[in-house]
């Protein structure tokens, strides 16, 4: 371990983990049973297909969209996705006047019941302090344009109020259905970072 | 006091469950197991009301709050974007993150170490002591080979033992190696407790080994074969 306390190498974190779990399972403070648990619902039932499906309603049902936007917590919940530690949900609409963009600059705070675990890159500092100075610039670091006279907004997620975009639904899908729908819907796309693309 | 975690109802489109889901950029939501471990054991506790989202918060914040403040990362931006998205058209700055965040879950654990010492729940001390004894069996070698034959050891314990008592004195062979396990005894019965009794040497990670014996030597009697997995401890070379 180095002397600013973060373990080094991945050999040596390991390392590192086992023996505190270990003496949390000697302990009584965790079981093995809970931890498998959890790692299997982050891993296989928490993840950005059940944002997918709360974007792809909003967009064929109008009265659904009203209520995801007015009370995000709330219209999520209805789809069966509820908050895992309490949070509230906020959603923010995309439309060719506003893009919006999430961050979490402090840590790594990010909506787990519709998009899981946050990616590698969600979780940096330099994402982390860019995306709020200047989130023009890594909207183009995405590949993602935006116009001149489009507004961007920056939304800092914290424990309590995570964000979650509702993206703008593209050209070309009038005849598709909710369900072919969500299958277009990306995760960064909903983190803000790009947009939803047209079906091929 | 626990909370419960509501687990969504809704099942997981057959399309998209399974392993093969790209989840970030097509990586696994966890790179290393020890990844999902150390998230899990930090979820369990704040579920269980050992402390809040926001104590546990306060502490990642602070390992993860600054770039390079906490030393450079294991690989250069570019190799490590180079191994994982090679041939893609990435951006530097994306590199950057993606260097930058793969150091996430080591900030995690540091951040776990000092709040749960914090929280008295595992005192640094009694860790870096476990971590000791975890490096020292990972690098002794298993001290028996596959068709060598042992002996299970004469051990007198009061109260339960995992060993089955009438294999003692009995010999058979190693069938195979199963690696490194938790000695259930020091396990159960704490340490400081082990260490008043004949346990005071006994390393609590050991090699476990299959071992085979006739059921006529166990027994006097039958003509097949008994597999038992036993700890190092239990053993001496025949």
């Amino acid at each position: 371990m180095s002397s600013d306390g973060i373990p080094g190498p991945d050999s040596e974190v390991a390392l590192r983990v086992k023996a505190m779990e270990s003496l949390l399972l000697e302990k009584g403070l965790v079981e093995s049973s809970a931890i498998d648990a959890l790692i299997d619902m982050f891993e296989n039932r928490l993840g950005p297909w059940n944002g997918a499906q709360v974007v792809a309603r909003a967009w064929t049902d109008p009265e659904y969209k009203a209520w995801l936007l007015q009370d995000g917590t709330g219209a999520i919940a209805d789809m069966g996705f509820d908050a895992v530690q309490g949070e509230d949900m906020v959603v923010v609409e995309n439309t060719p006047q506003v893009h919006n963009i999430v961050v979490c600059t402090l840590c790594s705070c990010f909506p787990w019941a519709t998009l899981g675990l946050p990616p590698v890159w969600y979780k940096s500092a330099p994402f982390r302090s860019r995306a709020a100075s200047d989130p023009r610039g890594v909207l183009a670091e995405f590949g993602t344009e935006i116009g001149a006279d489009t507004e961007v907004r920056v939304w800092d997620s914290n424990a309590e109020l995570r964000y979650m975009v509702l993206p703008e639904r593209p050209t070309g899908t009038d005849g598709l259905d909710a369900e072919a729908l969500a299958k277009l819907v990306t995760r960064d796309s909903m983190i803000g970072v790009t947009k939803v693309a047209p079906p091929d | 006091m626990r909370k419960m975690l509501t687990v969504p109802d809704l099942a997981v489109p057959e399309q998209q469950a399974g392993a093969a889901l790209p989840r970030d950029r097509g990586d696994p939501v966890f790179d290393e197991p020890w990844q999902g471990h150390t998230f899990a054991m930090v979820m369990s506790l704040y579920q269980d009301g050992h402390y809040s989202w926001a104590e546990w918060d306060d502490y990642l914040g602070y390992h993860i709050q600054a770039p390079g403040h906490f030393g450079g990362d294991d690989k250069p931006a570019d190799e490590a974007a180079d191994e994982s998205h090679a041939g893609a058209n990435y951006s530097r700055f994306l590199a950057e993150c993606e260097s930058d965040g793969a150091r996430y879950y080591h900030y995690w654990q540091a951040a776990a170490e000092q709040l749960l010492d914090a929280m008295h729940l595992v005192p640094k001390a009694e860790l870096d002591a476990r971590v000791a004894a975890f490096a020292k069996a990972e690098r002794g070698g298993p001290r028996f080979q596959a068709g060598q034959r042992v002996t299970v050891r004469e051990i007198k314990r009061e109260g339960h033992t995992h060993l089955p008592l009438y294999l003692r004195g009995i010999t058979g062979e190693v069938e195979s190696d199963k690696g490194l396990y938790m000695f259930p005894e020091m396990v159960s019965h704490g340490h400081d407790h082990a260490h008043n009794h004949d346990h005071a040497d006994t390393d609590i990670l050991q090699h476990v080994y299959c071992v085979q014996f006739a059921a006529s030597d166990i027994w006097g009697e039958g003509s097949h074969n008994v597999h038992f997995n036993l700890w190092d401890y239990q053993l001496q070379p025949a």
